[in-house]
């Protein structure tokens, strides 16, 4: 009962989109039932529907995810903690600063895609490419956000925390860190976004056995079209939470800001 | 001051020359073959003969050309759907949950689609590029146009301004650093695509030279090309910046910056 209540009231307030979803499905299903186009070249919504709940009931779809989670975890893991620290160790001294940041920044200048080939000469096409690849993508992101959150503390905390007479660790976790924390938070968000992106990439481009890239991949060289959709919605809800969820917990952290305003 | 500011340039220097030394000692050591890690005076050869032989030259103007096709067509689309999300409201409410639903989808998950659609030549390419610089330019306009003050619009009002007028005159100058930054995000991202549309499918341009130089274990060729890329993508991301600083004149008044 109350979830048909908050139901009714979501389409309430967005029914104008709903409208657009339910005419785009309707035009999706006319054309592909009046046969205006091949079911090559578009399959009907409902075989989507059936698609997906096969392939959910035979397991490909959660293994595939589930090994495409674990590779990013991986390489989240390795670009993100590396970031961090480059990204703290830059914030944090003038003189870390000034040896890493051009380097940081001319390295940075290369599109991402394009580290892939020399990715694959250096790692192999196995999984080890893919978690560099993955690595390097989740780094850049990172590195900027955790300086930019470290120097964007206002410079009155540190003079409250001189007054105080905190010393150099107490300074870090009291005033620092909580301060800098809603920019590393967006870091982590833009870092996990990317890998996100980059393991599909990754593995449209060095094959492997399972993998929700090498599914959409396969799918398209089968001509499975319908899967070709499946993978595509999956890839966009997952980005999707991950940038939700990671965005409210940014809201979150920043609440503390609003209490001074 | 003035010496302050040139030792923390060369501060900066310190470590990209102690890792070429590191190189370069490695390669002369032979730690690793020079087939997978070539030294670095063997890096600008391969950049010489592949300026002099032309193929460099030939190859970017193609990838060049492609983004420059991709990136206009993809910027002005995303500027118009911004605009039509960001005035009209009723737009907004009808599209823009679909939008924001479709621009969740990585570009590369639209790959299958497009190929089979369009093939794999010349236009499947450019509606890949156009596709992802869409997104940023859309989302920056839109953005931009919402930020407009609402003061603006009352002087507006004031002035009995009719819609255009009101668009051309107050909506757009005052939402136009947001749109530059779409503008650039837009580019770097069309700089991207082409090179992965390229990895993917292509008979010619940069990301081929990359992929034929893989498979044919020409470490240097893949590195020079890496270093080529890069420094294209700089200097079109600086020169939209002068662009944009051009155009942004009138706002120092305000930014001191």
């Amino acid at each position: 009962m109350n979830i048909a209540l908050q139901l009714a009231g979501f389409i309430r307030r967005r029914y104008h989109g709903v409208i657009t979803f339910l005419v785009l499905i309707g035009v999706w299903t006319a054309l592909t039932h009046l046969r205006v186009v091949s079911a090559e070249q578009l399959p009907a919504p409902e075989v989507i529907v059936t698609t997906f709940l096969q392939n959910l009931k035979s397991g490909l779809l959660g293994d595939s995810l589930l090994s495409s989670l674990v590779r990013i975890a991986k390489g989240f893991c390795i670009g993100c903690s590396l970031g961090f620290l480059l990204g703290a160790a830059m914030g944090v001294s003038q003189t870390a600063e000034r040896l890493f940041a051009p380097l940081t920044n001319a390295l940075r200048q290369v599109p991402i895609i394009g580290w892939i080939p020399l990715i694959i000469v250096w790692c192999g096409i196995a999984d080890l490419s893919k978690i560099a690849f993955i690595a390097i993508g989740a780094f850049f992101p990172m590195v900027f956000n955790t300086f930019e959150g470290i120097r964007s503390v206002p410079r009155n905390y540190l003079e409250v925390a001189r007054v105080f007479q905190f010393g150099r660790l107490k300074l870090l976790r009291k005033i620092v860190v909580p301060g800098a924390l809603p920019s590393i938070v967006t870091g982590i968000r833009l870092s996990l976004g990317t890998s996100w992106m980059l393991v599909v990439w990754s593995e449209i481009n060095t094959r492997s056995d399972l993998g929700i890239g090498d599914m959409l991949w396969s799918a398209r060289e089968g001509g499975r079209m319908d899967l070709v959709i499946v993978c595509i919605i999956v890839i966009g809800v997952v980005a999707f939470l991950i940038n939700e969820l990671l965005g409210h917990l940014e809201a979150y952290l920043q609440g503390w800001k609003k209490t001074y305003r | 001051m003035r010496l302050q500011t040139i030792k923390n340039k060369l501060l900066g220097l310190v470590v990209p020359i102690l890792l070429l030394v590191a190189w370069d000692f490695v390669t002369r050591r032979e730690l690793f073959s020079a087939q997978l890690l070539p030294p670095p005076k063997m890096l600008f050869e391969t950049w010489w003969d592949m300026q002099t032989s032309g193929e460099l030259a030939l190859n970017m103007k193609i990838s060049l050309l492609r983004v420059a096709a991709g990136f206009s067509l993809g910027a002005l689309l995303g500027f118009s759907t911004g605009v039509a999300m960001g005035t009209w409201k009723t737009v907004d409410n009808y599209l823009g949950p679909l939008f924001n639903g479709m621009r969740q989808v990585p570009v590369v998950g639209w790959l299958p689609f497009l190929v089979l659609w369009l093939g794999i030549g010349e236009t499947f390419k450019i509606a890949f590029i156009s596709l992802g610089a869409l997104v940023p330019m859309a989302l920056k306009t839109y953005e931009g146009i919402a930020a407009v003050s609402p003061s603006f619009l009352e002087v507006a009002r004031v002035f009995e301004f009719g819609r255009f007028r009101q668009l051309t005159r107050i909506v757009l100058p005052s939402a136009l650093p947001s749109i530059l930054v779409g503008l650039r995000l837009s580019l770097s991202e069309a700089w991207m695509l082409v090179v992965g549309a390229e990895l993917v499918a292509a008979s010619a341009g940069i990301g081929n030279t990359m992929t034929v130089a893989r498979r044919l274990f020409q470490t240097d060729v893949v590195l020079v090309s890496v270093i080529v890329i890069a420094l294209t993508g700089f200097v079109m991301d600086k020169l939209l910046g002068q662009i944009e600083g051009q155009f942004l004149t009138w706002r120092k008044t305000f930014d001191p910056r």
